[in-house]
């Protein structure tokens, strides 16, 4: 009879598979969060993006360390402070701070590939 | 002598986090678990369900954790029902507000999925001890 241990590692394997899957899908909310940033010019114009993104960031944070992906966990918890700080300070993203976002969700991109 | 945990209702909007930790809860733990997928469904599963201990995501959409954890402690025979925050935030600040609302405990996100049936029993130990 298989132990606990192998048992849960069995069925988690699994999961991940279909974690994986999706993953993509998790991008592109990221992605898509993050144009609507882009485009805005000012606080008002940024604040639902900011807001989706950290909401997808905190989703992914709280996912990938779950599959295995800490370091994807920890990029998605920077970009959801990021854009919580900014969202506090009723602070529009710089063009550095839009840089910034933009490689920290390219990065997720690839730990996946990895 | 403390009383035996042995049904969790954990409410939680990810799909993926829910299948984890329903296969953690069962396969580790052998505890019977229900998942909910919102605050509002975990008020309607409640009654039928009479869970021992709630597991609750603090960021959901609609009804978020803090505020399912108040309506759930309006209910008759839920005053003093354990109620464990799930979050990825673990901010100094976020754990004393969880804390001073009442809940029981708070597991940080990502969990071990190994270890999440002994978190969880940690919690209702000191509960029933404390």
């Amino acid at each position: 009879m298989m132990d606990k241990a192998a048992e849960l590692e069995a069925k988690l394997a699994a999961l991940k598979q279909s974690y994986i899957a999706q993953l993509d899908d998790r991008f592109e909310s990221l992605e898509s969060a993050f144009k609507d940033i882009n485009q805005g010019s000012d606080f008002a114009t940024s604040k639902d993006g900011l807001e989706q993104l950290a909401f997808h960031a905190h989703k992914l944070a709280g996912t990938a360390g779950t599959f295995g992906f800490t370091e994807m966990g920890e990029k998605g918890s920077e970009i959801e402070v990021n854009c919580d700080a900014m969202v506090n300070a009723e602070t529009a993203p710089s063009a550095e701070d839009k840089k910034n976002l933009e490689e920290l969700i390219a990065a997720c991109r690839s730990l996946a590939k990895a | 002598m403390t009383i035996e945990l042995k049904k969790i209702l954990c409410v939680e909007d990810e799909a993926d986090i829910q299948a984890v930790a329903k296969v953690a809860l069962e396969t580790v733990g052998r505890f019977e678990v229900q998942m909910c997928s919102s605050g509002q469904e975990a008020l309607e599963t409640l009654p039928d369900f009479a869970p021992d201990l709630i597991l609750l995501d603090v960021m959901m959409p609609g009804m978020d954790g803090p505020t399912t954890y108040q309506e759930v402690r309006k209910l008759d025979g839920y005053e003093n029902v354990p109620i464990i925050f799930m979050t990825a935030k673990v901010m100094e600040s976020d754990r004393e507000q969880y804390i001073s609302l009442g809940a029981a405990g708070i597991i940080a996100q990502p969990f071990d999925p190994m270890v999440l049936s002994d978190q969880i029993r940690q919690v209702w130990n000191d509960h029933h001890d404390g």
